[in-house]
């Protein structure tokens, strides 16, 4: 029974790394209707950022300021790019962000070289500590609460302002905004740059367990890409649900038959889609019939 | 003419002609045409810069001293992607249009298994190096196919049978879920069969993992806990594993034997999280004949290079590429058949190694010394880039596979 | 007579019949039939997008399927070329046809995504079951067999120049029945359902049927372009059915501008195949090159080539119609 609690807890700490990763990716899609494939180069890039901004600034000032890097290059791919396929053929977005991702993952490799990198977890956090009933990592916990702090901040965001008010009527209905006279542009410029925020901070936090690579974003985007659609499009509970369903299908699956954990989300993802064709969250939208 | 039959018809003739372009020259007779062949992207495009760089040596080596048969050797890089479906086009694209007399490189086993297929069927040979895959010189194995690096079976018979001596024979796999991890615990199975020892269970790990706290938190629950960790792990995954161990603090409590540690993993994760007993192919701190000039003329060469002492990675590509070239001046000829007809049974004697490499006639491997390895801590290291206390070495012939165990059937000369 | 001439589906084989002509001493050939492979692999899933309007990304995955399917009927049940290749076709069609009852229900970016988790999963299969598949070593010995005609006589095409000649064939069958199929009161339909999938409803056809034959029509081609490439390269990989190289068929229907152009694949799938083809010799950074030249094209030429031209009517019928 031990085990199964420890893998139990392990997957919803799991599951939060990954809603977080999966935010970015949902508010982007959600509002723009954009597949961003960009998302895991931006993740990498923020992860990079801190590596080269950690030396210099500690821990704490990387952590805010690498991701606010990222969210600048979002700003600015959504200025000179992006902002001209809104409300096209879907695949052109789908394409335009995957040529960016290639785009990106070569200049790391430029910049910073072919080789792996490791970034130290900050001190506080190193190492293990006992629980009781196992083992678990500092660093995790830390993450863990990290992370639903970055939850609640966005969920605030999203709820609590009127700004999140605008962001949520642009996902059921963005002409409905437009009527409204509310600038939709800038709306969707910010977005996207907080979307790329979301996933700069997703790679920092990161770092320090998964090592760094240029590759490193391709391996995130696909759970990332799994979590929005078994949540539901633009749904924030449904993408923090589906990182926890996500997380949970990944460590249970390990007690059970370790192969399949990562073939795992991709059946749980058939499931809900049979069951619940618009995601476990999903509301009616213009995006699907 | 209708606008799209224009448009359609220019646009064939303007690719045709760029194509002409591009391409003129390519094939001059007065120059020896090298391909190599190795990732510049994907997930192994370190360790493809690492033996480029060792190639590159070589072939200045030689070009120094006049090229060979009278004539400078020109090296053609293609980037295989890590991918064995662009490594095959590329292979394609180098034997038909630049014509390349002979091909170097892959990293990677899949990509090797696919470009010596095109090798053999266009009679051109290929040396695959740092692939450790025994289905290379085995159930893939090929006339025109030769492989640099030791394989799975070699590293694996370097290592296990020490480790279960010393350390315990009490063994947990954890296996990466591709042809190069399976394979890599059987063999270690068959040697724990042979040594009495005992299998407490076995993780197969999906190619692509990031995240192995659930594996570890299954290893640290283990009853009866095992006494080391056998562990088949390739690339960027391997990295994210050690990171984990530490993180998780299995690394008080439990014991980890690697098949193989690839030198820019070790890099990659630092002095702080080195861990385990493993093979190596080499080490630039060997104290073998030429190690140190090798490595002097490396820094000397590379002086803005992100690893500062060439790799196994550049120990293969530099090996192999000599090899070549000394087989192509042996023959006196640039055909395939003379130029595999000097490597088959031939012995290199300046190896960088205690003892000779030879090259098996009948299933083209490289048959070399491996040595056994342990993680240096940082309080042990003498610099920034000593991870290994080599521990022994294990000669090619002990370690090889026999012919009865070897599937391999070479086609006849072509 | 004159006019069939002009028509550009004559241009297209006459080059291709001509061409072995110029590039066979430079060495070009391969190339040259990889061109044509994926020009029918376009041709056949431009009918799903350009035509359907249906936005899959994830047709590498009947590309690849086509190309363990040949692979493993030569190798374990008939060592021909003709079944191996109509069984691919089959397969890949079946399998279009069961995902399709879930798929063609949907639209849009729906479509995209699950399109794309579709592929992922097939790529993860293909990779762990290497018992069948080779795993990702890949299914190689993938041999060209002689064609034989009802035990008459048999054409040997282990030769590139007869390889080249078999793959021209199959292209000229696969163009004239994919114009045929575009010109057909099917094509309509199709074309309808893309314009206003409403009010073709409203006009009694059922859109869904009408989705879910697109969709095997162009997995039945992507089939047959993944078994003629097995064929050429002499093995099948999983690789072609990962996320990350299902953009390349919709590359080359959007430089070409397939969206507007029934030829529109054929110009498309020539010029990616030269840039990615050029620009991987020139610079070892070449993928950052290559990402910008996408993110560019999508800029400046969402309409592809033809469209940028102007040259043909959103259907591409129209025009074709005026000209022959």
């Amino acid at each position: 029974m031990a085990e199964f609690y420890s893998q139990l807890f392990n997957g919803l700490i799991l599951g939060l790394l990954f809603a977080v990763m999966a935010l970015g990716f949902m508010l982007i899609l959600g509002v723009m209707e954009v597949i961003n494939f960009s998302h895991g180069a931006l993740f990498a890039l923020g992860a990079y950022f801190a590596l080269t901004l950690q030396p210099y600034l500690g821990y704490w000032a990387s952590l805010i300021i690498a991701p606010l890097l990222v969210g600048i290059i979002g700003l600015f791919i959504e200025w000179s790019a992006v902002r001209r396929i809104y409300g096209k053929d879907p695949l052109l977005g789908l394409l335009m962000t995957l040529g960016m991702a290639m785009a990106f993952e070569e200049i790391i490799r430029i910049v910073w070289g072919k080789i792996g990198y490791s970034i130290a977890a900050p001190k506080f956090v190193a190492g293990p500590i006992s629980l009781g009933f196992m083992w678990y990592s500092k660093y995790r916990l830390f993450m863990a609460a990290l992370a639903l702090v970055l939850l609640g901040l966005v969920w605030i965001f999203l709820e609590k302002t009127p700004y999140g008010a605008i962001i949520k009527a642009g996902v059921s209905d963005s002409e409905m905004v437009l009527a409204l006279g509310k600038n939709l542009r800038r709306i969707r410029t910010v977005v996207f740059g907080l979307g790329s925020a979301l996933a700069g901070i997703a790679g920092v936090i990161a770092g320090p367990m998964w090592s760094l690579k240029p590759t490193m974003g391709t391996e995130v985007l696909m759970p990332a890409f799994v979590i929005v659609v078994i949540g539901g499009i633009g749904s924030f509970r449904g993408a923090v649900i589906g990182g926890l369903i996500v997380g949970l299908s990944k460590s249970l699956t390990v007690l059970v038959w370790p192969r399949l954990s990562d073939l795992m989300m991709y059946l749980v993802l058939g499931i809900v889609l049979v069951v619940r064709p618009r995601g476990l969250m999903g509301e009616k939208s213009l995006l699907e019939q | 003419m209708g606008k799209s039959t224009k448009i359609v018809g220019f646009g064939m003739v303007f690719l045709l002609t760029l194509f002409m372009f591009t391409n003129l020259g390519l094939a001059a007779d007065d120059v020896v045409r090298m391909g190599v062949i190795s990732p510049a992207s994907g997930n192994y495009a370190d360790m493809g810069a690492a033996e480029r760089r060792g190639m590159t040596m070589a072939v200045e080596e030689f070009n120094a001293r006049g090229g060979v048969l009278g004539k400078k050797i020109k090296m053609t890089v293609e980037d295989t992607e890590t991918d064995p479906s662009a490594a095959a086009r590329k292979a394609k694209k180098l034997m038909e249009r630049n014509k390349v007399h002979f091909m170097l490189g892959a990293v990677s086993s899949s990509c090797a298994v696919a470009i010596s297929e095109v090798a053999q069927r266009g009679n051109t040979v290929y040396f695959n190096t740092n692939t450790n895959s025994s289905t290379c010189t085995g159930k893939y194995c090929h006339r025109t196919n030769f492989r640099v690096g030791p394989n799975n079976h070699m590293l694996v018979f370097g290592v296990a049978p020490w480790i279960a001596r010393n350390i315990g024979k009490n063994w947990y796999f954890i296996t990466h879920d591709y042809t190069w991890g399976r394979s890599g615990t059987k063999e270690f199975r068959s040697i724990l069969k042979k040594e009495g020892g005992k299998e407490l269970g076995e993780s197969l790990i999906p190619l692509g993992t990031r995240d192995f706290s659930s594996y570890l938190i299954k290893i640290r629950n283990l009853k009866p806990k095992p006494d080391i960790i056998m562990c088949t792990i390739g690339g960027v995954d391997n990295t994210a594993m050690m990171e984990q161990i530490f993180e998780f603090g299995i690394d008080k409590d439990f014991r980890f034997g690697f098949s193989l540690r690839d030198y820019s993993d070790a890099w990659t994760v630092g002095l702080g999280k080195n861990i385990g007993t493993f093979a190596i192919e080499w080490y630039h701190l060997l104290d073998t004949p030429g190690t140190k000039e090798f490595v002097a003329k490396y820094k000397k060469r590379w002086p803005n290079a992100k690893i500062p002492i060439p790799e196994n990675n550049t120990y293969q590509g530099y090996i192999g590429t000599r090899t070549m070239l000394r087989a192509v001046e042996r023959a006196k000829s640039l055909k395939t058949n003379d130029i595999i007809r000097a490597l088959e049974g031939h012995t290199i004697y300046d190896n960088m190694k205690n003892f000779p490499t030879y090259i098996r006639p009948w299933d083209h491997q490289f048959v070399q010394e491996v040595y056994i390895a342990k993680a240096k801590t940082a309080k042990e290291a003498k610099d920034l880039t000593d991870f290994y206390r080599v521990i022994g070495s294990m000669k090619g012939p002990d370690i090889v596979r026999s012919r009865a165990e070897n599937p391999c059937k070479l086609e006849p000369y072509k | 007579m004159v006019r069939y001439f002009r028509h550009p589906m004559f241009i297209t084989f006459a080059v291709f019949l001509i061409l072995p002509a110029f590039i066979m001493k430079l060495g070009f050939m391969t190339l040259a039939i990889e061109v044509m492979i994926w020009i029918i692999f376009a041709m056949g899933y431009n009918i799903l997008l350009g035509y359907t309007g249906l936005p899959s990304f994830g047709h590498g995955l009947f590309f690849g399927t086509g190309a363990y399917i040949c692979g493993l009927i030569q190798q374990h049940i008939i060592a021909g070329t003709w079944i191996p290749i109509l069984g691919s076709m089959l397969f890949c069609g079946m399998i279009a046809g069961i995902v399709g009852l879930f798929l063609a229900r949907k639209r849009g970016i729906y479509f995209a995504l699950l399109t794309i988790a579709l592929t992922q999963l097939f790529f993860f299969i293909a990779f762990l079951w290497d018992g069948v598949t080779g795993g990702e070593d890949g299914l190689m010995g993938i041999e060209r067999y002689a064609l034989t005609f009802f035990g008459l006589f048999s054409i040997p095409i282990e030769g590139i120049l007869s390889y080249y000649y078999f793959v021209f064939v199959i292209l000229m069958v696969s163009l004239i029945l994919l114009w045929k199929m575009v010109h057909s009161p099917l094509g309509s339909v199709l074309y309808a359902t893309k314009q206003n999938e409403v009010r073709a409803k409203y006009l009694g056809y059922n859109s869904v049927l009408y989705k879910w034959i697109a969709l095997v029509i162009s997995a039945i081609f992507a089939g047959l372009a993944g078994a003629l490439y097995a064929m050429l390269m002499h093995g099948a990989f999983a690789n072609p059915m990962h996320w990350t190289k299902s953009g390349d068929v919709v590359m080359m229907v959007l430089i070409g501008g397939g969206l507007t152009n029934f030829f529109g694949p054929i110009l498309g799938a020539a010029i990616f195949i030269a840039i990615r083809d050029i620009i991987s010799s020139i610079t070892e950074h070449w993928y950052l090159f290559y990402g910008l030249l996408i993110v560019f094209i999508i800029l400046f030429l969402p309409e592809g080539i033809l469209g940028y031209f102007r040259v043909g009517h959103a259907s591409g019928r129209e025009e074709v119609l005026e000209e022959v």
